[in-house]
This record gives structure tokens, sequence and C-alpha cells, in this order.
């Protein structure tokens, strides 16, 4: 599937066959991962599907059970975190609330022992680039959640990490901000060229500013691609559900997954030789303004969702009616069976997708 | 309606009222009766009812006099409290970043000592520190009076009746004074601050120095206001505790009223001791910065 954006080049972060348990509990089954240099990598799944602790593995928060976690190719699997020369934002942002925005920010710069003027020089520049330059009085309590946002980045980012990591960073914003912030946090990490490792259980947050997204679910990696492979060629049913929304529908003994958008209502005596499809009856629709969103009932009574484009002809949407619908092949996605899904990770052919070339 | 409204505008008195009934009846009637006695004459030892004639000279030789005892209390009581700081700062941080569930039970621990009574607790002292007691014999044995002889904070070969023994039982009545309010402040700081910490490459020292210390001065500041003020005005520890060379300014005070009956003079000293420790305050919080405590 999709090679890893470095080529050749080594990784700036590996996991190699990681594994992580705390007690009884196993947070990170084994996972061998790498993550290029300027890349924006998501780890992306619900709580509890070790996103966050692979993060705090990268960080030097947590220590590897089993296997070892490179950076820039070197071990660093038992270097404590201010040894590494990766940064966080941390979820509530943990800004030092006696320290005024300057001082939280060059936090790390005088930690290193960098001299007076070049603190001043490269702090005001990081509050530049996070547009809060009239800010460096304020103490945390006296900025908005968004402010407070900027501050957390900057002070991560002046030391000039390897990798900048950031722990579900817009968690705590409304709506409206989170949008602007992640169109403000990608200028940022282009801007700059670091690599980011954006921790997310948001799929469309993923979807929307990621180069590489590994799906995870249950303390393993799913599957590994960029936001278009993960959404079209879904490696099992959980990352076809949890990533968009899909309808998973068995035909010839196979499972296979299709997005609303990818199937069509037609009617019901129309051609049923053009490709696949199935007989089923409407139940309602829904308009979200750019499209219907039908829902369906097979005989089986399986629930299909079928997106039709609101501005076309709409006449079939109609709750009751009986339709065909009808999907291209392609557009169908083979799923391996429940029983092999949650181990789909250890698949050959899933491996393939977890960067090529073994570390 | 509007009874409802006028209940509500009457809240915030209801609820003050108590407080202000009982510091104007208890505590400023008394402060002022207390000044008005300190400007008193006495007409003869026995006169249990001096007469109010601006007197100042009561006021006059406080300084002169007792100067010493004055000078000892609050030396007395600033090394205890120092003493306090050193043994209740690493064990209000230890059960705050250690306690885990049993925090409120350890902390609970701290205050076990005032179920009984102070006086009781320091007369036990006395046995503690009696001349062939286990504890004096073992520091006699361990060269440990020695050396507080050689640095002159003892003269003899005890323990009782020394400015050591009084600063002691200071620092053990007043432990959890200081422990308290410091756990309160510490206990409040987020502990994923100092993840942050680590993060930005400040381990250990540096993170408590840059971090933790600064977040916890409103603790220190006031569990040493705590400890501090009501030890340099204490006499229980110097009168069981100390000797004729350890005596503080309560003792003083304590003596002229109780002893020598002289009622205007222990009012006078009193009311400077109050000054005094005022003024002490207000330097104080000047120097460790009213900001954070507001913070």
């Amino acid at each position: 599937m999709s090679e890893s954006p470095t080529g050749n080049t080594a990784p700036v972060i590996a996991f190699d066959r990681v594994g992580k348990r705390f007690g009884a509990t196993t947070a990170l089954h084994e996972t061998s991962l790498r993550i290029g240099e300027g890349e924006f990598f998501s780890l992306l799944g619900p709580s509890g599907c070790g996103k966050t602790t692979s993060l705090r593995l990268i960080a030097g928060f947590e220590r590897p059970s089993t296997g070892r976690v490179l950076l820039d190719g070197v071990d660093v699997s038992g270097v404590p975190p201010y040894r590494r020369d990766v940064n966080t934002v941390f979820q509530q942002y943990a800004l030092f609330p006696h320290l005024n925005v300057f001082d939280n920010v060059a936090f790390g710069l005088r930690s290193r022992k960098v001299p007076k003027v070049e603190v001043g020089r490269r702090v005001r520049e990081l509050l530049e680039v996070v547009r809060l330059p009239d800010l460096a009085g304020r103490r945390p309590a006296q900025l908005s959640g968004g402010q407070q946002q900027r501050v957390a980045l900057a002070r991560a980012l002046v030391n000039r990490p390897r990798a900048l990591l950031l722990d579900e960073p817009l968690g705590a914003l409304d709506l409206k901000l989170r949008e602007s912030m992640q169109t403000e946090l990608k200028r940022i990490q282009q801007e700059l060229g670091t690599t980011f490792v954006y921790v997310t259980h948001d799929q469309a947050e993923a979807l929307a500013m990621s180069d590489r997204i590994a799906v995870m679910d249950g303390g393993r990696v799913c599957q590994i691609g960029s936001p278009r492979e993960v959404y079209d060629r879904p490696a099992n049913r959980f990352v076809a559900t949890f990533i968009g929304t899909s309808n998973l529908v068995a035909t010839d003994g196979r499972l296979v997954a299709v997005r609303p958008e990818r199937m069509s209502l037609q009617p019901v005596d129309a051609d049923r030789s053009t490709g696949p499809g199935v007989e089923a009856t409407v139940t309602s629709a829904a308009f979200l303004g750019a499209v219907v969103r039908c829902t369906c009932v097979t005989a089986e009574g399986t629930e299909l969702l079928v997106d039709v484009d609101a501005a076309a002809d709409t006449t079939l949407a109609r709750p009751g009616g009986r339709v065909w619908v009808a999907w291209q092949a392609a557009d169908a996605v083979a799923l391996p069976h429940d029983d092999a899904a949650a181990s789909a990770a250890d698949r050959p052919e899933t491996r393939s997708a977890l960067g090529g070339v073994p570390a | 309606m509007s009874t409802r409204v006028g209940g509500r505008r009457l809240t915030p008195y209801l609820l003050v009222g108590p407080g202000v009934a009982w510091l104007g009846v208890f505590f400023l009637v008394p402060l002022w009766n207390l000044f008005v006695m300190s400007l008193s004459t006495k007409r003869s030892r026995y006169d249990f009812d001096p007469a109010f004639r601006w007197d100042w000279s009561n006021y006059g030789d406080v300084f002169g006099a007792y100067g010493t005892q004055l000078g000892r209390s609050f030396l007395f009581a600033g090394v205890a409290t120092l003493a306090c700081l050193v043994i209740g700062y690493p064990m209000a941080y230890w059960v705050v970043v250690h306690g885990g569930r049993f925090r409120a039970a350890l902390v609970g621990l701290v205050i076990v000592p005032f179920f009984t009574s102070f006086l009781l607790r320091t007369i036990s002292w006395t046995v503690l520190l009696a001349d062939e007691s286990v504890i004096v014999r073992a520091l006699r044995a361990t060269g440990v009076l020695a050396v507080l002889r050689t640095v002159g904070w003892i003269d003899g070969d005890r323990l009782l009746d020394t400015p050591v023994a009084v600063v002691g039982g200071l620092t053990y009545n007043f432990l959890p004074f200081m422990v308290l309010p410091l756990y309160v402040s510490l206990e409040r700081i987020d502990l994923r601050l100092l993840d942050a910490c680590g993060d930005l490459y400040a381990s250990g020292w540096s993170a408590f120095r840059r971090v933790v210390l600064p977040l916890s001065l409103p603790g220190v500041f006031a569990g040493s206001l705590l400890t501090f003020i009501p030890a340099t005005g204490d006499f229980v520890n110097a009168y069981f505790l100390g000797g004729t060379s350890s005596r503080m300014i309560g003792n003083v005070v304590q003596d002229r009223f109780l002893v020598q009956l002289d009622q205007p003079g222990a009012a006078a000293i009193s009311f400077l001791l109050m000054a005094v420790i005022t003024v002490a305050v207000l330097v104080y919080a000047r120097v460790l910065g009213t900001e954070e405590l507001t913070s």
C-alpha cells in the first residue's frame, strides 16, 4: 500500500517491535512503524486504543516493555524525556501558571543554558510564528483557550525538536476554534518543516491534516496509510466503520465495505447485470444539504446508507419506495472476516502497510 | 417576591454577622481594654483597677529592659519556623506525590497529636529530655551534646533548660501548622506540570526549584506565619523546657502579669510585641510577593 514518504532516508522516529504492558493489561501490542522527516503523522483511534501510550513512549514518559524506540536511528528506549530531542504539546497544555507567556516559552531554552540574547530572539520569533507577539507579558490564566494552545505550541517548538508530539491538542477547544486551529497547525508545520506526531480520536481532524494516519484499535495498529488510502481502502472492518461511514455487505460469502456516496439508488426494475447491487426498501431520507442520505433495508434486514446528490434527481429517495441499490465492483473493499480483523496488524498484507522496510 | 429579594440582600450580612460580632466582643473590645490598660497607672501593688492617665512610661523602657528576651523570642521562633519548614516540606511533598489514595489519612496523622492537650505534650517533653533519659544518654554517647556545646547552643551536659530544648519543643508543637498549609498548596499543583518540566529538559531539582517551589510559596507563606506568630508569643515551651538563659518575651509578660501583678506593664509589652510582629509580617509579605498569594 503506502510507501513511507521518506523513501530510503532514515526515519526520524521508529518503533521496532515495541510493546507496552501495565501489569496484566497490554496497552500496546508489538508494533513497528516508521515516521519520516517533516511528516505530519497521526495516531487515530478511540480511547484506550494505545495511541497516547505510543506518544508517551516516543516522549520518554513510558519505557517499552519489549522492543526498541529509535530516534534518528539511535535506540532511546532507556533515555529519560529530558534528554530526548522531542517536545510535547500536552492535552490540557500544562502551561506553568506562575510564569508569563515569555517565560513559559523560554523554559526549555533556559534549561539548556542557551545564552540570554538568543533566548529572547528565539522566543520572539516563535511568538511571531504562533501569532501572539503582543502577549509575552500575560499569565496563562489571562489567555483564551486558543491562545493557551498557541503558547503551548511555541513552548515546544522553540526548542527546535526533531519531532513535535501533540496529544489531542484541540480537544479542549470549541468546534469553530478547532477548525481554525487545524489550518493553523498545518501552516506552522509546513512553515517550520518539523515532524508532527499527532494523537487524536477525531477522524475528520486526522483526515484533514495528516500526511499519513495510523489507525489504532485495542492496542494494535490496524492500518497505516494516507488519508485517502485509509478512507478508500480500509484494511478491516474497524477501519471501515471508524473512519467515515461504511456499508458492510456480505456478497458471495465475502464481506465488503462500500461508502454511502459510492452507492446509488436505481429503479427496482433496472438492468442488474451492470454491477453488484441489492434490492431494498427506502425507510427514511434526510436532507443534509449537499446530499440526501437515505436509509434502506434489504430483505435480510441489513441497513444500508445511500447518499443521493441533492442537486440531481431525488425521486427515488422517498421513504417507502422499492429500489435497487447499486455500486461499482471497484468501489467495494473486501474485508477480512471478523476473527481475522482483530489480528489484522499481524497479517502479511497489512504489515507491508507499516511503512515497508523493517528497521 | 420582594421579600425574597430583600432576603437575598440580607444574606451576606447574615453570613458575616456572627463572625463580626464575635470578633467585636472577644477581640476588639479586649484589645481596646489592653490598650487602655497599657496607659494606666497602679496606685499600689494590689490595685486591681489601675487608673487610665495616658501613662506612656509603661512603654518607656520595654526595649531597654526586655530587648534580650524580645530578640530571643524572634530568634527561637525563627529557628523553629525554619526547622518546621525543613521537616514539614518533604513530608507534605511526599504525601502529595506518593500518598495515592491514603493521602487524606496520612494528612490526618499530622493532626493526631492535637487530641492530647498542648500543655501535657509539652510537659512530657521534660521527661523525654530529662538528664538521664534514653534520648539524652544516646545523644551524650554519640557526641551530639558535645557538638552542641562546641557551637555554644548548650553549656552544660544536659538538654533540659537550654535553648535547644525550647526550640525543639516549639518545632514539635507547631509542626502541624506548617504541614497543613504546605500540603494544601502542594496538592493544588497539577502533577502534569512535572511531565512538562521533563519534556522541557528540567529534571528533578531543576523542576522543583523552577516550578514546584514557586507554586507552593503561598503554602510556605501561610505555614510560616501560622508557626512564627504564635511561637514568638509562646511562653509554655520556654517555661517548661527552658532555663533562665532561654526566657522568651511571653515569659516576661506572664511574669509581669501573674507574678508581679504589673498589669499596665504587661499590657504595654504585649502591645509592643503585636506591633513588632505586624511590621515583621508586612516586611515578610512584601519580600515573598503578594501576587503569588492572590493568584
